[in-house]
């Protein structure tokens, strides 16, 4: 049976890793090299590299990053986000060395079709971002770029569009924190009933893990900060949780 | 004293379709061969193994692969020298895809056809392979591969099936294709981490 996944995230800032708290604040952590050659040394089922530098600031895609990853990742699926605009840009950041690419503005402000980027690249390597946030109980779509909430209902092709694999949804208010979890309503909602989801926002209590790796949706969890700080963390990690949830992953 | 030499064989990855060839460059012993990038099929370059690698839409391979002079791969064949496929790859070596409309023509060397997986969208992550005994690669029976596609191949002839994988209950999918010197892989060893790496070298030395 297919295995869910516990992917490791490294977000690169001018090309540092670096922390996150809730997208604002960035502590620096160092060369992401250092940090992909232990992921892939504990040997994580996916590594996802965001350049938060190329997507806010609409720059260009840093290609050394992605190929100099690639090449000390010893066989570990690497999984690129940032700046991809156009199908030309997931068709170099491919040819770099990612496996998959993560794509989220150029599809919501319409520049670019998953279609387009499928026929480069095939629709198995597309995953869409869907930053989630809350507000008077009901969900909306959260525009990092120009800061604010969008109607779900306004991207509903998208989410039925054929041409995407999975969908990254991240729990906007819970990413960074130490003692918020993600909110397991954000995937209950029916509008993601039928999407494969990968989980991200404050993933770092076993009680969450074991209760998002248990839903028929989630095909991965996604976890950045926690595995970053300890040694063999991520095997602890998966020795952590329920059995029940061990049961779905890969040992 | 006689000192023997032992000569790398050489590899040529076929590189047409713009995909992800970096890591199957990585993946390959080089102490053991020597690694070639094939990105002008027209060329009568001699290997003793061609690798279709896995990343990368389908039509835009066959459109490739058919607007060129590709008869350096047939001539490959007739020489019984060694071709790897890997998913896309893989299913390239097949009569025809119908990813696309109208279909993808194949390279027609192994019988059946690609089209969607039935029970699910997409077939993302690691998954075991169940090798069958008479397999080369029996001893890499049960291992986790990582596997990444939306369609499998359909009508094949199961006696060259030496490997597979369960989705779930309800569907289960050919994931390795053995004849001669023929192999498809429908997972990616190249991102299998080491047991990957040791299969794909496996294939490459045997």
């Amino acid at each position: 049976m297919i295995k869910k996944r516990v992917i490791a995230s490294i977000l690169v800032n001018n090309g540092y890793a670096v922390q996150s708290f809730g997208y604002e604040k960035y502590l620096p952590l160092g060369d992401p090299k250092i940090l992909v050659e232990n992921l892939a040394r504990w040997k994580v089922d996916e590594i996802v590299i965001t350049d938060i530098s190329s997507s806010r600031n609409q720059s260009s895609i840093d290609f050394d990053l992605i190929s100099n990853v690639s090449n000390i990742s010893k066989g570990t699926p690497i999984i690129y986000g940032g700046g991809i605009a156009s199908s030309k840009d997931a068709s170099l950041v491919i040819q770099s060395g990612a496996d998959r690419i993560v794509i989220e503005n150029a599809f919501v402000k319409n520049k670019l079709t998953p279609k387009e980027v499928a026929d480069e690249i095939g629709s198995q390597a597309i995953i869409m971002s869907l930053p989630v946030i809350t507000k008077d109980n009901d969900f909306f779509y959260y525009d990092y770029i120009d800061k604010k909430q969008i109607e779900f209902s306004v991207l509903e092709d998208l989410i039925n569009d054929p041409f995407i694999s999975e969908f990254l949804i991240t729990d906007v208010k819970n990413e960074g924190s130490i003692n918020e979890v993600f909110n397991k309503e954000l995937i209950e909602k029916s509008f993601f009933d039928n999407l494969d989801i990968i989980c991200n926002g404050g993933i770092h209590s076993t009680d969450i893990c074991n209760t998002l790796l248990n839903k028929t949706n989630v095909k991965a969890i996604m976890i950045g900060n926690k595995l970053n700080h300890t040694e063999l963390s991520y095997l602890n990690f998966k020795n952590q949780v329920s059995t029940r949830a061990q049961n779905h992953l890969r040992f | 004293m006689v000192c023997m030499v032992r000569t790398k064989k050489t590899v040529g990855i076929i590189n047409i379709a713009g995909g992800n060839i970096k890591s199957l460059y990585n993946a390959i012993d080089k102490k053991y061969c020597s690694v070639f990038e094939i990105s002008d099929i027209s060329k009568n370059i001699k290997f003793d193994a061609i690798i279709f690698p896995g990343v990368g839409n389908i039509a835009s391979l066959s459109k490739r692969l058919f607007s060129n002079k590709n008869s350096f791969i047939y001539e490959h064949i007739q020489l019984e020298r060694k071709i790897i496929g890997i998913c896309m790859g893989f299913q390239i070596l097949s009569e025809y895809s119908m990813e696309t409309k109208p279909d993808s023509k194949g390279l027609n060397l192994l019988e059946g056809y690609t089209d969607k997986l039935k029970s699910v969208e997409s077939h993302i992550g690691w998954n075991s392979v169940n090798f069958s005994q008479n397999s080369i690669f029996a001893k890499f029976d049960k291992n986790d591969f990582y596997f990444n596609h939306k369609y499998k191949l359909h009508d094949f002839n199961p006696n060259f099936i030496t490997g597979s994988s369960h989705i779930n209950e309800f569907e289960t999918i050919p994931a390795v294709f053995e004849k001669n010197n023929l192999i498809g892989f429908q997972f990616h060893p190249e991102k299998s981490q080491l047991v990957g790496n040791e299969l794909l070298n496996h294939a490459l030395a045997s």
